[in-house]
């Protein structure tokens, strides 16, 4: 249990944009991984986006 | 707050897939990292800029190594998510009351030995990863370690373990240098 996440996955939503100075989180930004070819769901879907529907 | 499940893979290996979006050569995909081989896909090019655009690349091989079977997509959508303060309280408020380094990286973009050695000898001769082939780490990292210079110039130092850990895992991965002090 969590083992080698990403600063994204765990503070990534730390501050929003503009509530401290500085802070290079995820929220308000366009941020995704692609999806390999060939793999399940490849057909239907380009890319992943940052959280996901999860949220 | 197990998500994602399982980990993601943190050898070096899957770290350069991760970092560059590369699996080189392409017997590396979905096998468990001590199978992988050279470029162990790193790119070609060393001053390649990491595009960060191989997380779902490396967790589809990942995970297909390691639950012998590939992912569905709902599976490794997970490796995408991230959570919120609100579900990470104690975390977040740590993060917010103290300093967060949002641009830290470590010395070896991989596991815990070489890194760890780093921090108390400024290298980890040449390993990337904790322990494989077995006995290349830690049992020749002959690397000078912090202790010893304190030791050279008369001051003392002590490193302390607690339960349930019975070995120092600082001695160990320094082993050569320190085991007479266990």
């Amino acid at each position: 249990m969590f083992e080698n996440r990403s600063f994204d996955n765990l503070l990534g939503r730390l501050y929003q944009p503009g509530e401290v100075a500085s802070f290079d989180g995820v929220a308000g930004r366009d941020l995704s991984n692609p999806v390999p070819e060939r793999v399940a769901g490849a057909a239907d879907h380009k890319v992943v986006p940052y959280g996901w529907p999860r949220t | 707050m197990n998500s994602p499940s399982p980990d993601p893979g943190e050898e070096y290996q899957h770290v350069n897939t991760q970092l560059f979006g590369l699996i080189d050569p392409p017997g590396n995909r979905g096998v468990v990292a001590d199978k992988m081989t050279a470029p162990y896909n790193a790119p070609a090019d060393p001053r390649q800029p990491p595009a960060m655009d191989g997380f779902v690349a490396d967790y589809v091989s990942a995970f297909t190594a390691e639950l012998g079977r590939p992912p569905a997509f709902e599976e490794y959508a997970e490796i995408m998510t991230g959570y919120t303060p609100d579900q990470v309280p104690v975390l977040s408020a740590l993060a917010r009351g103290f300093a967060a380094f949002d641009h830290w990286f470590c010395e070896v973009p991989s596991q815990t030995f070489p890194n760890r050695s780093f921090f108390h000898a400024g290298t980890s001769s040449g390993y990337v990863v904790n322990m494989s082939p077995a006995g290349s780490f830690p049992i020749h990292n002959t690397a000078e370690t912090i202790f010893e210079r304190l030791e050279a110039k008369g001051l003392t130092w002590r490193v302390y373990c607690d339960p349930p850990s019975r070995i120092s895992l600082t001695g160990i991965i320094h082993a050569p240098r320190l085991l007479d002090r266990w």
